[in-house]
Order: C-alpha cells, then structure tokens, then sequence
C-alpha cells in the first residue's frame, strides 16, 4: 500500500512537473536588440519561470517551429490575431499609456509622395507571410492602392531596400526610427504615417487551455524594456 | 468497376499523371546551389508545381536539353541559378521568340546587373555581389569606426562601372567618400599589374585618409600571381582593414578583417517573391530588373582585428561568425 502511495506521489510530482516544463513561449516581434540579448533577459525574469522560451526574428521560422510544435504562448504584432484564429490576446503591451503605434513611410528621393505611392515599390518586414501583408497593407493605409509590396525577413534589411533602390518607400515602427538613425546617416523623407496600429499582444493558444498560465501582469520591468515597451495592459 | 477501384487505389497512392509544371528551376550540379533551390522548393511548393534541370558545368548539349525540359514541362516561369543558366536562357529567348512567354528570374550568377537586359527579355534577376553600401555601413555599425574615405579598385573594362557608380552614391548619402581606382586606365599591354595594385593600395590617396579597403570581387585583379604578391601582403602590412563580399577570402586567408556575404535563406525568399510578384501580381519583369541582394551574413577575423587594434561592439556582433 504504501508502495503504491510513493509511486502514485512520484508519479503526479513528474507530471506536474513535466506539465509546467511543457509550456512554451515564442516571441516573433520587430526588435531593436539582439534575439540572443531578449532571449537572456527574459530566462532570467522570475515570472517566466519554467517556461521555454524561443525568440524568433523571422516570421517564416516562427510559423515553422509552431507548425512543428504549438507554442502555449507568444509575444505577437497586434493583427496576426485576425489572420491565425489559434491565438487569443490576454495582455497588450504598453508604452507610457500608448496602446497604439504608427508606421512611419520613408522615401530617399523626393521624387517619391505619398501621391506617388501607388506607382513605386513598398518595402515592409514580414510580419504575417506574402498574402496576409498585402492584406494588412491595405488595411493601414486606406485608399492607396499598394500593387508593388517588397518583404524583407527582419529590420536590419529594410532600410538597405531603401537605400539600394530595391524600394521606393519603407515602412518602420516609429520606436525603430532611432536604431536607424544610429546605424544609417543618410536623412530618409518621412513621406507619411501609417493608420494607428494596435501595440503587439501576448497571446495564449485557444487549445491550450488556462491552468498553470504564468502571471504575465508580473514581467519584469527589464523584459518589458528588452520587448521595447514599459507596460501591460490586460485585455478582456 | 475495376476501373473505378483502380482509380481509387491510385488516388489512395497519390498517383499524379504527368502534368505540366508550373516553375522549371536550371541549375548547375553543385551542393550550395543544390541547398538554394531546395530553399526555393520550399519557398515555392505550397503555390507552385516545380521541376529542375540540373546540368554539368562542361555539358556541351545543356541549353538543347533546357529547351526539351522547357517543352516538356511548359512552365509559367523559370528559376537560372547561375550565369551559364542566364547565358542558355538567354539564346533561347532568341532562337525561340515563342519562349518570351515564359518569364525567368536569375540569382547566385556574377554580373547580372550587367548580363541582364530586362528591357530586352522576360528576365530579372537578384545580384549576388554584395552591395559597397552594405558591406561598408555594416562595417562601420559593428566596429563603430569613423568612415569618410573607402579605397576600391576595378576594372571598368569588365563592365563593372555600374556597380561602382551605384555604390559611389549610396555611400555618399552616408557621408562617405569611394574613391574609386580603375586599373585598366593605369595599365596597358605588358604592364606588370601586381605593380599596379601594389601601388595602389596605400593608406592616403589624392591627400584623403583612407579607413577601409573595399575588395571588389573580380577574379581578374584577384588572381592568385596578384593576390599573394600584392593584396595579402598589403593587407598584412596596411594600418586599415580589408572588407570583402567573400566568406572564403575571410576564412582562408590573413587577408580581409571583415566580410559581408549573401544570406541564402534571405535570397530565396527574395528570389521567390520576386517570381511570385510576376506570376501573381501581374508586375513584368522589365519594372522589376536586377536588384541588389539584401540580407547577409558577416564574418571577422580576430587575428586581424587584434592586429589593427579594432573592437566590435558586442551587443552588435549578433550572429557574425569569429574566424581566428
């Protein structure tokens, strides 16, 4: 009998145990740090404790690596919800009382309007595959009709697209303007912005269910900063 | 009802009849290239149908068997992965006009911006050289170096001015001064030309402090009677660093302190959207043309690096691989 209790006490510490090793967050987030910097800072954030967590700079390879194996969680641009029904936001991410972000639309030649938008080439970082950024495009920037959209896999490449002439236009997350400036002296035209974007999410999967989710309102002040926001908002 | 179970056993078997495909990828047998168009299977296959015609570099009936394959497969569009794929694709389209139909994109082939008339054939194309603009911006972020002045020589015979031309803007916008030297106009028959580079690979030039070296990518000033006697040495004896488009020269040699070079994965995502664009989008391959490639990788050197007392930033070197 007692035998049986130790066995059957084992038995459930393990698979507790395995449970919570189970859980798996993925970030996939335009970053103006190194995936290997935010991937250390958030292993060492207390509230993320036991949790795997991937960073991803390429959309293709996080879509990949879900394909392969669901991730529990995730740290996601604000739309991907509306394209993959798998994921259901729990908390928005925060700059002061901002939930909201812009696109900035840059050109190098002046040549390149806002009126000639339609005509030229737009260059974006792939955040939601070919299909859904055509899509995403037009929904923010209204009545333009974009035909030419170049993609590139990750921040570093989307002003080279500019400064190369493989675009005529770029689109950057206003935050990101200052990694450019840092890394670039060229002075591109701000031509436009972009509708207002909501901040990216953290979303938890449908199928996933709810038990042992990490207290997220408790990331750390670090992580925050590292994910380039200073706050959570919970979402209903 | 025997006919309908063997429809049905073939169906269980996925039994495809042969059916015309939809992209016809040419390239060469070799790994890297053959690693490249699986990327772009992969990139492609959710969309598209594809085939391949693989030839040996010496095939002297490669381009007859390119224009069976085409006949057979009667692709939407095709994928040349080198330059003797463009140069085969390219009398095709001359021999055959009905084969303007049949749009191509080039990639992984020297020159293209050069060898590809996209005003005269169906064809546009990414380049595979890296960029001045890239390799000399990279460096300057990751080391964190002043940069007002980059020596590069060429040769404006091979018809490599444009490149040159185009690199000389880019990098003004930067603040960035090329001072480009052409070694055809410094040479004539019987000059010695390792003599030449020699002579002009120097710290200062028309009274400017020169910061970094581009190497240009020309197999014709990098042969190797000119690459011992007068680059390696120069880059050994020089105060400034050495940045090449060529991962080799990098890991090879005590040569180049930095390097930039094509990201594979990136450039089939390019090449592919590229095609895609056309396909789908309804974009001619004259509006596109050859464009630069865009994503790299980068690699330093350390020995040269401690050399000439140059420090990355850490937090900058990301995934740039470290060669002793």
């Amino acid at each position: 009998m007692m035998f049986r209790l130790c066995l059957l006490i084992t038995l459930l510490s393990s698979w507790s145990q395995l449970a919570l090793a189970e859980k798996r967050l993925a970030i996939f987030l335009p970053l103006a740090i190194s995936p290997r910097e935010l991937e250390k800072t958030l292993k060492s954030d207390p509230s993320l404790e036991g949790i795997e967590t991937t960073v991803f700079v390429k959309f293709d390879d996080f879509q990949e690596s879900s394909q392969q194996k669901p991730f529990d969680f995730a740290i996601l641009p604000s739309f991907y919800g509306s394209y993959y029904s798998d994921f259901k936001p729990i908390f928005r991410l925060k700059n002061g009382n901002a939930e909201t972000f812009h696109y900035l639309i840059l050109s190098i030649e002046k040549q390149w309007t806002l009126e000639k938008i339609n005509e030229g080439t737009v260059g974006i970082v792939d955040e939601f595959g070919r299909e859904n950024m055509k899509r995403y495009i037009s929904t923010i920037i209204k009545n333009r009709d974009i035909k030419k959209l170049k993609r590139v896999t990750k921040y570093d490449d989307i002003f080279p697209l500019l400064a190369m002439g493989n675009a005529h236009y770029t689109m950057i997350p206003q935050n990101l303007m200052s990694y450019l400036k840092e890394k670039y002296k060229s002075n591109p035209i701000e031509v436009a912005q972009s509708e207002e974007v909501q901040n990216p999410a953290i979303y938890a999967r449908v199928s996933s269910g709810d038990s042992k989710n990490p207290d997220f309102s408790k990331l750390s002040s670090n992580s925050l900063k590292a994910l380039g926001f200073d706050g959570l908002a919970r979402l209903p | 009802m025997t006919r309908w179970i063997l429809i049905f056993i073939l169906g269980l078997a996925g039994f495809r009849p042969a059916l015309a495909r939809d992209i016809l990828i040419a390239r060469r047998s070799h790994d890297i290239v053959e690693q490249f168009a699986d990327s772009l299977q992969k990139k492609l296959s959710k969309n598209y149908s594809l085939s391949q015609f693989i030839y040996e570099q010496d095939n002297s009936k490669a381009e007859q068997e390119l224009y069976e394959s085409i006949l057979k497969e009667k692709p939407k569009a095709m994928l040349l992965l080198d330059n003797k794929a463009v140069s085969m694709a390219k009398h095709l389209y001359d021999s055959h006009p009905e084969l303007m139909q049949t749009p191509s994109v080039a990639t992984l082939g020297l020159n293209l911006k050069n060898l590809i008339d996209s005003q005269k054939y169906p064809m546009a194309g990414v380049a595979y050289e890296v960029s001045g603009f890239s390799l000399v911006t990279q460096y300057r972020y990751l080391f964190e170096q002043p940069v007002d002045n980059v020596l590069v020589l060429y040769r404006s015979k091979n018809s490599l001015q444009s490149l040159i031309e185009d690199a000389r803007k880019q990098l003004e916008r930067e603040r960035i001064s090329l001072i480009a030297v052409d070694i055809d106009k410094l040479s004539s028959a019987g000059t010695d030309l390792t003599d030449v580079i020699s002579s002009q690979l120097k710290e200062d030039h028309q009274g400017k402090a020169i910061q970094a070296v581009w190497v240009f990518s020309d197999n014709g000033l990098l042969k190797p009677e000119f690459f011992k006697q007068a680059w390696e040495l120069k880059a050994q004896k020089l105060p400034i660093p050495f940045l090449c488009t060529i991962e080799e020269l990098l890991k090879q040699f005590q040569f180049c302190t930095f390097a930039v070079y094509p990201n594979h994965e990136d450039l089939a995502v390019q090449t592919s959207d590229m095609l895609r664009s056309i396909l789908e989008d309804g974009i001619k391959p004259s509006e596109l043309g050859v464009e630069y490639v865009i994503s790299n990788k980068t690699a330093i050197k350390q020995g040269l690096m401690d050399q000439l007392h140059l420090r990355p930033i850490a937090e900058r070197l990301n995934q740039t691989q470290v060669f002793p």
